[in-house]
């Protein structure tokens, strides 16, 4: 080969090489800004060298591959936290909605209207015959009940929320893993000849967004086959098939499309599923079931004393609010709701004929005392014991719908006292609550209806009953200071609907904090990864001036070589 | 080593947005004057904070139970003076007659009329209810019996009205009349039908009625405890009030001085970041080329 031909061939290299060089550097300037773009280096190497005349000479240059500037354990921890930062930022987002809900920062919020609550029944005990001062118990115990109802609704329609979000993070997984897929067996067949180098950007970016929704872990094989696992390690995604995730009965199952099945609830901790996850299972749960505690003791405690109290008037027709299953049998498996809060004891039943004089049904005052063995009693005994009595004034029945119902006839009336089992309390009869949680808490219906009712005194020992008596609504604004005995703790009302509160704050002011940490270190991970693998225009505008002279001073050679060879031609 | 555009950019991004938000949460507390506005930002604190308003609530209902208590005192104090003021004239009455200053039937018209003075006294009212009633403070606590008019009936029972002031603790505000009315009726209707009969023991009536002046005493005097412990609960309730005023301002409230000064430091560190950012953004090597 001549001397000016190997020139040539070297000129020409170097003018494609340059120019290759300019196409990768144009590329990087275009994606400069492209999420997930991996910056792409030309590798240049000089020709073998070849010997003439005894000399060796290089025989000029030729681009070996156009590589990426990828790390993949710093893509691997940052998808780690990633997928911890997303699963927080969800769990933030809820929290403080729940925290808007139970606005302590209003005279609307539980603890106010428990506040109110209590102080109603106190300015009943300074007027107990005063009807402004019933209307403002009602309508106070009203109001909280309401507020019971609207908490629990709230928190349940959040819930709702999320399982569809989870539904439709399902889908999108699923789709993800259908893309990671097809990208997959894209990338195998190119690999087989060059570097595929795009393509794999897109898979980064999808993976990426796959493990802001669950946690997952992936290995690349030198084929460019990514295997995507769930984090208790079944597989998702391995070359081109695909199993898929499902979202049945609140469940998250893996299906490996041939027919296995497995649950994987508890084993997805991160990511937007993970947190939702979380969210509903242990914090709406958890908060759930205290508001659905805290109702039910404040029931059952008012009843309790309600039941033995006697308002402005007495009864003419009482009827329960809760269900009796089996009235034959021992109270103890009645299926009353609050049956195993009864004990063994007693109460005392009065009746009244129409001049307001108590008839005597035998007891030392002319009570009727009804003893309760937990065991032995019967509702149908309770029944047969009152059935009948004054003079067949008074009617006892089981209600076809399972309710304990007394009627009186011909201006004769009724009232309890006394009642050391919580019978009536179990039975809803002279009760002030209606309902067992959250959701059902109401006040009395007989209570709507007249508010004479309201039991703010008691029957006295002689069957009297007077206008100015105080001690039951006293007793009732007592129960504020009474430890109640909780399933965690015995605490009073007021610390236990504070400790609510205070939990949901404690744990949303936690979730911030972990997001703000685990922000902080995706933002440096994240700007270690892009100092390693992303643009930097000046170096892009560097390279580009550099490969430009290059270039030029390549097209310098082929005129080089150009004007040796006229040169040659001119000698004759 | 080298930053890339993306993360020169983006980190203007962040940086700006985490200035501006905490420009924000500084204006929010210098605006709302609140160190506390959600749960989160201080749970602890707000759990203190929410113990304080129970605290308070209760105070300021312990505070209208005391109103209403003393209120019940009062008619009770005037009641009860009035009918010793009557009772003292009837004895003086009495005493006159004994000295023969009186004549007997002018004297038993006038006793009449205390009878009547008193009767209405012992039936005062307050909102409505009786006080000297016990508990049955709906029904007209004395009155003439209706088959026998020289008989004044108690109507009312033995245990005397209260208000709550505390866990447990009750004052007793209202009476039981009989136990205060129910011998003077007696003595005194007793005088005004015989006190023209010359073997009337004018003199033990005299002596019932000391009794009984002294019965009254003692339930003045019961009623002015009463108004003294209504007297004393109420200021510890109000020193007790504004104690928890202050605390609570002082978890809840923010120090406006320090706070005023946090904003202008946030707002200044939020300038900062801008300008800066402007003239890294400005920066290009391309400008240059």
């Amino acid at each position: 080969m001549s001397n000016s031909g190997l020139l040539l061939s070297i000129a020409k290299d170097a003018l494609l090489a340059q120019q290759y060089g300019i196409n990768v550097t144009a590329q990087n300037i275009a994606n400069a800004d492209t999420p997930g773009y991996t910056k792409q280096t030309p590798v240049f190497t000089s020709r073998t060298s070849i010997s003439y005349n005894g000399l060796t000479f290089g025989s000029g240059v030729t681009i070996e591959e156009i590589i990426q500037a990828r790390d993949n354990y710093l893509e691997e921890r940052l998808r780690d936290q990633g997928t911890n930062l997303s699963g927080l930022e969800e769990k933030e987002k809820y929290l403080s909605f729940i925290e808007g809900i139970f606005n302590e920062d209003s005279e609307y919020s539980l603890s106010a209207q428990l506040a109110d609550f209590w102080n109603a029944w106190q300015d009943l005990s300074n007027n107990p015959s005063g009807e402004l001062e019933r209307t403002m118990v009602y309508e106070t115990s009203s109001l909280l009940a309401d507020n019971f109802t609207y908490l629990k609704e709230n928190l349940v329609a959040i819930e709702r929320d999320i399982n569809q979000s989870i539904e439709e993070g399902v889908n999108q997984v699923n789709q993800l893993i259908a893309q990671l897929a097809s990208l997959n067996s894209e990338i195998i067949n190119l690999e087989a000849t060059s570097p595929a180098n795009d393509l794999k950007d897109q898979r980064n970016v999808i993976l990426e967004e796959l493990s802001s929704y669950i946690d997952i872990k992936c290995y690349e094989a030198g084929n460019g086959n990514l295997t995507v696992l769930t984090s208790d390690g079944h597989i998702l995604v391995d070359e081109a098939s695909v199993s898929s995730i499902l979202f049945e009965d609140g469940d998250i199952k893996w299906d490996s499309g041939g027919g296995t099945e497995a649950t994987i609830t508890d084993s997805i901790n991160g990511g937007k599923i993970g947190g939702w996850l979380e969210l509903r299972d242990e914090n709406i749960a958890t908060y759930k079931d205290n508001l659905d505690e805290f109702a039910e003791s404040l029931i059952f405690e008012v009843n309790r004393i309600h039941a033995s109290g006697v308002g402005k008037a007495t009864f003419t027709e009482v009827q329960g609010t809760y269900k009796i299953g089996d009235s034959s049998s021992a109270v103890n498996s009645s299926g009353l709701y609050f049956q195993n809060n009864v004990t063994d004891g007693s109460l005392k039943f009065w009746i009244y004929d129409e001049t307001g004089n108590v008839v005597d049904l035998g007891g030392p005052a002319g009570e009727l005392p009804i003893d309760i063995d937990v065991d032995l009693t019967t509702i149908d005994g309770i029944v047969s014991a009152i059935d009948g009595l004054g003079g067949g004034n008074i009617s006892a029945e089981v209600t076809s719908q399972g309710y304990l119902k007394i009627t009186a006839s011909s201006d004769y009336t009724f009232a309890f006292s006394d009642d050391t089992s919580n019978i009536l309390a179990a039975l809803g009869i002279n009760t002030f609550f209606s309902g067992t949680n959250a959701d059902t808490i109401a006040v009395n219906s007989c209570l709507a209806e007249n508010k004479a009712y309201i039991a703010a005194g008691r029957v006295d020992s002689d069957g009297s009953i007077a206008a100015g008596d105080n001690s039951n609504a006293c007793a009732i604004a007592d129960l504020q200071y009474e430890e109640i005995s909780f399933s965690e703790a015995g605490t009073t009302f007021e610390n236990y609907c504070h400790s609510l509160v205070g939990l949901i704050g404690i744990h949303s002011k936690n979730i911030q904090d972990q997001r703000g940490s685990s922000e902080i270190i995706v933002s440096q991970l994240t700007e270690m990864r892009d100092n390693a693998s992303s643009v930097s225009l000046d170096e892009e505008m560097t390279n580009l001036i550099k490969f430009q002279h290059a270039y030029a001073a390549a097209a310098k050679l082929i005129k080089t070589a150009d004007e040796m060879l006229e040169v040659l031609l001119a000698v004759r | 080593m080298k930053i890339a555009t993306r993360t020169l950019y983006e980190n203007i991004i962040n940086n700006l947005g985490r200035a501006s938000i905490d420009l924000s949460k500084a204006n929010e507390t210098v605006s709302t004057g609140r160190k506390i506005n959600t749960a989160s930002d201080d749970p602890l604190g707000l759990l203190s904070v929410l113990d304080i308003r129970s605290s308070m609530a209760n105070i300021e209902q312990v505070g209208r139970n005391i109103t209403t208590g003393k209120l019940w005192i009062n008619v009770s104090e005037s009641s009860l003076n009035g009918a010793y003021e009557f009772l003292y004239q009837a004895k003086a009455l009495l005493v006159s007659v004994n000295n023969a200053d009186v004549e007997p039937d002018q004297a038993a018209d006038t006793l009449n009329g205390y009878i009547n003075q008193i009767l209405s006294l012992a039936n005062s009212r307050v909102n409505d209810s009786y006080i000297f009633a016990g508990t049955k403070t709906d029904t007209k606590p004395f009155s003439f019996d209706e088959a026998n008019p020289d008989q004044v009936n108690y109507n009312g029972n033995a245990d005397p009205f209260s208000v709550k002031v505390g866990i447990d603790t009750r004052v007793t505000v209202g009476a039981n009349g009989e136990e205060i009315f129910g011998e003077m009726f007696e003595t005194l209707i007793e005088a005004k039908l015989n006190i023209d009969d010359p073997a009337y023991d004018i003199e033990g009536a005299i002596d019932d009625i000391e009794d009984q002046l002294d019965t009254l005493t003692a339930a003045i005097s019961d009623v002015t405890f009463a108004m003294i412990q209504f007297d004393v609960k109420e200021k510890i309730l109000e020193d007790l009030h504004l104690a928890y005023e202050d605390e609570k301002a002082l978890i809840e409230n923010a120090d406006i001085n320090e706070a005023v000064v946090n904003l202008k430091m946030k707002q200044l560190v939020y300038e900062t970041a801008m300008s800066s950012s402007a003239s890294v953004m400005a920066l290009s090597i391309v400008d240059y080329l």
